[in-house]
């Protein structure tokens, strides 16, 4: 213990120091924009660099795809899309695509300001407070031989940089006091031309833009109420949930998913994080021109007590069963083939 | 490495101070060989065994006076006090202290218009609120005690328990946009631009603070003024500073010379962990031989018998997950700590001398209720923590001591008052 805590704790003067040539203030970010630190140069003002990033690709997303690639290369879980995008740039003919999603509340339309008679175990009327999250690594599945080809993302600001783009159902009405009017049911981008039947994304931010500062980045990871301060990371999805009660305390269902168990000072060192808790969600028989992705927050609460404070920040008593149904293992923050909250309609 | 922790040590605690003869000799050693004291008896809290051996210190060369400001800029700093550590990014100026100040106070700085940061830090309190727990913009209830900023510049890690946020830059996003609790219940940048964009003084305060900035008023530049202005935050002219540092034997009564010399002594160990300038060993400033990340149970606590604290706050093993890092907890300063009750992480312990009775018993006994048990029994508890005598001569010298560490000027110091009175 007395090891793991010497190398845990000791932060290396000598690395700030390299930040200090480095010239800004997150590891993470120095690592996502190494493609164009030649030609930005903009070491002295780390709130420009990141955005500078993202337009070039904006201009021309087939030329600029390799630097994309690069990126997802690094942060990638599989090997499938490195390949495939890298094949992206040697001309294959792309299509766009629009990925459409939705939400619902044991079938009923997801809105803030409605409510909704029984949610929960047992069931009690509730309302939203809020319902967003980040999706990365975005693959449409082939029909012919069932690879998995990743979605090549617009630049769309504010809901998509490079290799991560926002879903929002939270549109500051009713109870949901914590975003903006603006809402978000689709993610964009290219894939080369072909026949999909299903979809693949994870729901998280990146690893290596994970726990970069904020204030340096360009939305939809600007600094707001899905940046996770505590955890020096993103909330990859918020759901918020509140009883609606005649009088009395109302009980609260909420899950907020991030990166725990994180060693390392942001911006200093490499950040590692334990419990990476990034669930995939994989939908066979997906038509992107037809179908629409849909997240049941009812089916997410289905076993949890709404007449009490039922809270997982990623970790608390309340976390089994909402991770369990997001297809997330609570011990190893991995992937598991559990999750039932997100279906094709 | 070792010629270098002497060199610290010379130049901190040596320079310019008097010897009140109570030192011990581990305490008047220096910042680096402190460090590896704690670190050697101490290895079942988290930090301990960090620091020392762990970092090369800067190249001296490279460092020291002149890095941390841009020209012109000076500290103030008293008599035993390195200089702070500024983040390159964001060199100190006195027109970046300036919109900080105002920052600072602005209610604008919430979301409902009504919460500042100086609503849960109050200079005339240390800039703490005198609550058991804070309270945040909408009523919420924080778990934690707000924190003394006195002398924030040099704290290694920030807040209560936390190894990785370390840089004020980054510690601020916490307040500003945290919704676990709500403190300013921000949601976005663009809400906080949009709120300030409405005070006419910020178009000069932002353009002074950032002069190179076609368009300066920014998030980052907000964040980046109110840490430069919470540097400027250092408290060192106490009555015992007076005395210990300036050398003037009357600045303190002889009940606080003897306070002081307990609170240096064996079995009362207070010194292992209330060490330095800043009486905490989690310090790091301009110079540091190493960055000390540090972390102490003191047995607050023992819920089951096994050393748990109440799951509403159990420390460093939330972050770290280290079951060993229950009820762990940095060691706040003890300047200014008559006036910043009550006290603890949880507010839980109202007054100087029932913290006293504390460390005397070993660790709290708390004797019903839900968080009962007996800290003193606690296996994750300090071994610096090993309880003693505690007659009445011997607390009122104690307490006379901790008196003497009030520092009036800081509290009253018209450059960290609220500017838009
Ligand atoms: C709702 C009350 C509240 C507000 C508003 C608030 N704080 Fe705090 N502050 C706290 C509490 C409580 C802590 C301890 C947090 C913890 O340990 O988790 C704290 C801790 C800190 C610390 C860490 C100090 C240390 O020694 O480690 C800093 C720095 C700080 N606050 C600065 C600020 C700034 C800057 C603002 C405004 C942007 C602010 N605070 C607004 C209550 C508040
Ligand atoms: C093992 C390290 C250690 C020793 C020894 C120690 N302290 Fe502490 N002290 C701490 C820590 C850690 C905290 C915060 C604990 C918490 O909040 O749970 C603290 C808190 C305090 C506080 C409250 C500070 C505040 O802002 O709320 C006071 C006062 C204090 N200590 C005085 C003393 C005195 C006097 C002694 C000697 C009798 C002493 N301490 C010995 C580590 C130590």
């Amino acid at each position: 213990m007395s090891d793991r805590s010497a190398c845990t704790y000791a932060l290396v003067l000598g690395s700030l120091l390299g930040l200090a040539c480095g010239g800004d203030d997150g590891g993470g970010q120095a690592d996502t924009t190494t493609t164009t630190e030649g030609s930005s140069g903009a070491s002295g003002d780390p709130t420009t660099s990141p955005t500078t990033t993202a337009p070039t690709s904006a201009e021309s997303t087939g030329e600029s795809s390799s630097g994309v690639a690069d990126t997802t290369t690094g942060t990638s879980t599989t090997d499938g899309p490195a390949d495939s995008s890298s094949g992206t740039d040697t001309g294959e003919a792309m299509q766009p695509v629009s990925i459409n999603f939705g939400a619902t509340v044991d079938g009923e339309p997801f809105a803030c300001g409605q409510s909704y008679a029984a949610v929960g175990n047992p069931p009690v009327e509730v309302e939203p407070m809020d319902l967003r999250f980040f999706v990365q690594d975005v693959r449409l599945i082939r029909a012919d031989d069932g690879t998995e080809v990743p979605v090549v993302l617009d630049v769309v600001e504010p809901w998509q940089a490079e290799t991560v783009a926002m879903v929002d159902f939270e549109d500051a009405t009713g109870a949901c006091t914590e975003g903006n009017a603006e809402t978000r049911t689709e993610v964009t981008g290219v894939v080369p031309t072909g026949d999909y039947d299903g979809l693949v994304f994870t729901l998280g931010v990146p690893e290596d833009l994970n726990h970069a500062d904020p204030l340096t980045l360009p939305p939809p990871l600007d600094a707001g109420t899905m940046t996770w301060g505590w955890l020096y990371g993103y909330k990859f999805l918020k759901v918020e949930l509140r009883q609606v009660v005649a009088e009395g305390v109302a009980g609260v269902g909420l899950l907020h998913l991030g990166s725990n168990d994180c060693t390392g000072v942001p911006g200093v060192d490499e950040v590692e994080c334990g419990l990476p808790n990034r669930a995939e969600i994989r939908l066979e028989g997906f038509d992107v021109a037809a179908n629409t992705a849909v997240i049941d927050v009812a089916a997410l609460f289905g076993e949890t007590d709404l007449a009490v404070e039922s809270m997982c920040h990623s970790v608390g008593d309340a976390c089994p069963p909402l991770f369990d149904r997001v297809g997330l293992d609570l011990d190893t923050g991995l992937p598991s083939p559990t999750q039932i909250v997100f279906t094709v309609e | 490495m070792a010629r270098r922790i002497a060199t610290v040590a010379l130049v901190v605690l040596v320079g310019g101070c008097h010897d009140p003869g109570a030192v011990p000799a581990e305490g008047s050693s220096g910042v680096g060989s402190t460090g590896t004291t704690a670190a050697s008896s101490d290895s079942t809290s988290a930090g301990s065994s960090s620091g020392t051996v762990a970092t090369e210190g800067p190249d001296p060369d490279s460092s020291g006076s002149g890095t941390t400001g841009e020209p012109g800029w000076e500290w103030a700093l008293p008599e035993g006090f390195p200089e702070p550590y500024v983040p390159p990014d964001n060199p100190m100026s006195a027109a970046k202290v300036e919109l900080g100040r105002h920052l600072f106070y602005d209610t604008r700085m919430s979301g409902s218009g009504t919460y500042a940061c100086a609503t849960c830090h109050l200079q005339e309190l240390a800039f703490t609120d005198g609550r058991v727990t804070a309270v945040g913009e909408t009523g919420q209830i924080h778990r934690r005690n707000s924190m003394s900023l006195a002398n924030v510049a040099y704290n290694a890690s920030l807040t209560w328990a936390h190894p990785f946020l370390t840089e004020l830059e980054r510690q601020a996003l916490v307040p500003m946009f945290g919704d676990n609790p709500i403190e300013l219940g921000l949601d976005s940048e663009a809400e906080l631009v949009a709120n300030l964009a409405v005070e006419p003084l910020y178009a000069d305060l932002f353009a002074a603070a950032f002069p190179d900035e076609a368009e300066p008023l920014t998030a980052p530049n907000v964040v980046y003024a109110l840490s430069a202005f919470q540097r400027t935050l250092i408290s060192g002219r106490s009555a015992f500073d007076r005395w210990f540092y300036d050398g003037d034997d009357d600045a303190v009564d002889e009940a606080a010379k003897r306070g002081y010399q307990l609170f240096n002594s064996h079995p009362a160990e207070c010194f292992h962990c209330h060490v330095n300038f800043n009486f905490t060993d989690t310090a790091y400033y301009e110079g540091a031989s190493s960055w000390d990340v540090r972390f102490h149970n003191t047995g607050l606590y023992n819920v089951d018998g096994e050393g748990a604290y109440p799951a509403i706050d159990t420390g460093l093993v939330e972050i770290t997950m280290e079951p060993g890092d229950m009820g762990h907890f940095r060691v706040p300063t003890l300047r200014n700590i008559a006036v910043t009750a009550p006290y603890m992480h949880d507010g839980s312990i109202a007054t100087l001398g029932e913290v006293l009775d504390h460390y005397a018993a070993g660790g709290r006994t708390i004797a019903d209720g839900p968080n009962a048990g007996i800290g003193s029994e606690s296996p994750l508890r300090s071994s610096f923590v090993p309880g003693f005598e505690l007659d009445a001569q011997d607390r009122a010298d104690l307490l006379a001591f901790l008196a003497s560490l009030t520092d009036d000027a800081f509290l009253t110091d018209p450059a960290l008052a609220d500017p838009w009175q």
